[in-house]
């Protein structure tokens, strides 16, 4: 199975993955990122109001194939 | 490895919380017990079965699991050598999830008749399988507030601590490393937590010097600082050694 790297960015504090997650194909790997997110979202609340997290997927030749980002805004 | 050596491993597993009698051993040592080999990932009972057996972990790892809509996976509990995770199906007798393993596995299969029997003789070991379903009990209410409350590194931090806990319990371990059969999509399904959202929680876990999980051996290097992040306390485990140390 192909290997994904999943980075993250919260505000412009970047985290790098350095040994990815293996999974069947770039299909199954947006998926991953989209849970990835929401899981992350669960666990963080933001200090003020407003947030933005996103998941940077590579695959193992280090092509970017997917970026989703959730925009937290309170007013 | 015959049969003598898994129903020590019964009873090796019931004395981690309940005290037994010389005759109450012999005679949990005399229970009958038809050993099966399944390879890793088959169900040994599966939901809405009635059975008349119960079964004996008596090498690898067992899981409970039940399965949603989607298809996704819920890993309820872990199962070490020595316990009997279905001895409810003695008085419950639809099993309501399924039992499977996570690893190859023998089972020793015990009918239910020779536990009733034994039970209804000796009343201090129906009051040891009682006590076994009510610490497990205990644990479910464990995970119950790490799914819903515990941040992804806590819950995956206290899954450590209790593992190598429970594998001390039953000489499995020294306390400071053992082996953890689990894939990480495994611990994921136990914990509620998305496959690459485990990763990148248990690679910070690591980074941080708590643990080292490497080939199926997970080794503590920090077991303070574990047990802080996962909020451990390893009373709900009700462990006689652990208590008579107090």
């Amino acid at each position: 199975m192909p290997r994904y790297f999943f980075h993250t960015r919260d505000g412009d504090h970047i985290e790098m993955d350095d040994e990815g997650t293996e999974l069947p194909n770039d299909q199954a790997a947006k998926n991953a990122a989209k849970e990835l997110l929401s899981g992350l979202n669960r666990e963080k609340l933001p200090n003020g109001d407003h947030m933005e997290l996103a998941v940077v997927v590579k695959d193992s030749a280090g092509a970017e194939i997917y970026e989703v980002t959730l925009h937290l805004d309170g007013h | 490895m015959d049969k003598d050596h898994y129903l020590h491993g019964l009873v090796r597993k019931l004395e981690t919380s309940s005290p037994l009698q010389p005759e109450e051993r012999d005679h949990l040592l005399r229970l009958p017990l038809i050993l099966k080999h399944f390879e890793s990932g088959h169900d040994i009972v599966s939901e809405g079965e009635r059975t008349k057996q119960c079964c004996l972990v008596a090498e690898g790892l067992v899981c409970r699991y039940k399965i949603v809509g989607d298809g996704q996976r819920q890993i309820l509990s872990l199962h070490l050598p020595g316990d009997i995770p279905d001895i409810h199906s003695l008085l419950i007798e639809q099993m309501d999830h399924n039992l499977g393993t996570l690893t190859a596995a023998t089972v020793g299969f015990i009918p239910h008749e020779a536990v009733r029997a034994l039970t209804r003789s000796y009343y201090r070991i129906a009051e040891a399988f009682w006590r076994e379903t009510l610490v497990e009990a205990a644990i479910y209410r464990e995970w119950m507030v790490g799914i819903g409350r515990r941040s992804a590194p806590s819950r995956i931090a206290h899954l450590f601590c209790e593992f190598i806990t429970k594998m001390t319990a039953i000489g499995l371990s020294d306390g400071r490393t053992c082996e953890l059969p689990l894939t990480q999509p495994e611990i994921a399904d136990a914990l509620g937590l998305s496959t690459v959202h485990m990763n990148k929680k248990l690679r910070e876990i690591r980074q941080a010097g708590l643990v080292r999980v490497r080939s199926n051996k997970l080794t503590i290097l920090d077991w303070k600082g574990l047990c802080k992040l996962a909020e451990f306390d390893p009373d709900y485990l009700h462990l006689r050694d652990a208590n008579s140390k107090k």
